[in-house]
């Protein structure tokens, strides 16, 4: 795997450079501060989507 | 043949990580499957046809019951089991079928109105707890000292939209700690007491709290063979109240988080779970 991964947040557009982080991990956006998740990896690239930080019906 | 195993959840958590890190070592395929797009209701669906066992692990109430039933209904191995999920989603019932088979639970009142309320504030007195009957990692549970206080806080509960999101339990207040046992299979793979830490009274380790390892004290195997009893082996997270007469069983999340025991014990919790997984595939 990559040392590092890039991607674009999809409502702020600003360019990502993270860890190595695997599909279904979420990240906040440094600029926006959404959550996004990692939908897919191609390569180094990252497809991220927002989602929301927390479900209403939430628990462990 | 190497088993392939779904996780099923909205996200990857620390838990999930750790367990697909593991998978290898342990002969599975662990893959991410979301829980928002399973296209369940058919034997062809992708998350059941391609995988061995699907490991719910859906933090939302609504979606891992509503997953397992369906899968499980269409022929897929499912961890844990539908019943077991759906028995453990809503504190209430929870709370009925463990007291019905005689497992110690702390007593409580179903809250659905200001009336239900009022008498539990009089039957069980204050300090009292309030939580909701669905929902988890400490919110909106409430500790009522104050009589005072306690109808203002139903004004809150009132506002809130739905009435599931107002159906409530009310319970004797026991003090601020509890025991947190990880169950895998019929074993407890670890157990910690966790504290308030001061500024929140609730000990939920999802809130932070401090904790320490327990050993394997005879009295909590007793209780927590019980509810392996009940709902079947798999895997648990069981919540133990310590009180002067033994302990009483506050809940069992059956999607249970586990880095605050796996940091305070030696357990290596997910290599544990995906041992059961391999038993469970046979």
């Amino acid at each position: 795997m990559p040392a590092t991964l890039t991607g674009t947040c999809p409502e702020c557009e600003t360019d990502l450079t993270v860890p190595p982080i695997v599909r279904g991990e979420t990240l906040s956006c440094p600029e926006c501060m959404l959550t996004l998740r990692v939908e897919d990896i191609d390569g180094e690239r990252l497809d991220l989507e927002m989602v929301e930080v927390q479900l209403r019906d939430w628990g462990q | 043949m190497k088993h392939r195993i779904a996780i099923v959840a909205d996200r990857l958590g620390w838990e999930e990580r750790r367990l697909i890190e593991a998978a290898p070592a342990a002969g599975i395929d662990a893959e991410w499957v979301n829980d928002e797009s399973l296209g369940l209701g058919h034997r062809d669906a992708p998350a059941v046809r391609d995988h061995d066992l699907l490991l719910i692990r859906s933090r939302s109430y609504t979606r891992g019951g509503l997953a397992a039933t369906l899968a499980e209904a269409d022929g897929a191995r499912v961890l844990n089991t539908a019943s077991a999920i759906h028995t453990c989603e809503n504190k209430l019932a929870l709370r009925a079928v463990l007291r019905a088979a005689e497992i110690p639970v702390p007593d409580f009142r179903l809250v659905l109105s200001r009336k239900d309320y009022g008498r539990a504030l009089e039957e069980l007195g204050a300090p009292l707890v309030l939580k909701p009957v669905h929902g988890g990692m400490g919110k909106r549970v409430a500790l009522v000292r104050d009589p005072d206080l306690a109808h203002s806080l139903y004004d809150y509960v009132e506002d809130l939209g739905h009435a599931f999101e107002q159906a409530c339990l009310a319970e004797e207040y026991l003090g601020g700690g509890s025991v947190r046992c990880l169950v895998i299979g019929r074993e407890i793979a670890a157990a910690a007491e966790f504290e308030s830490a001061g500024t929140d009274w609730r000990s939920n380790a999802a809130l932070g709290n401090r904790s320490r390892a327990l050993g394997q004290d005879p009295e909590v195997r007793k209780v927590v063979d019980g509810v392996v009893d009940l709902l079947g082996p798999g895997i648990y997270g069981v919540d133990l109240f310590r009180t002067p007469d033994g302990y009483l069983v506050n809940e069992v999340n059956h999607a249970p988080a586990w880095r605050g025991v796996d940091s305070t014990t030696e357990a290596d919790i997910a290599s544990s779970v995906l041992r059961y997984v391999q038993e469970v595939l046979g």
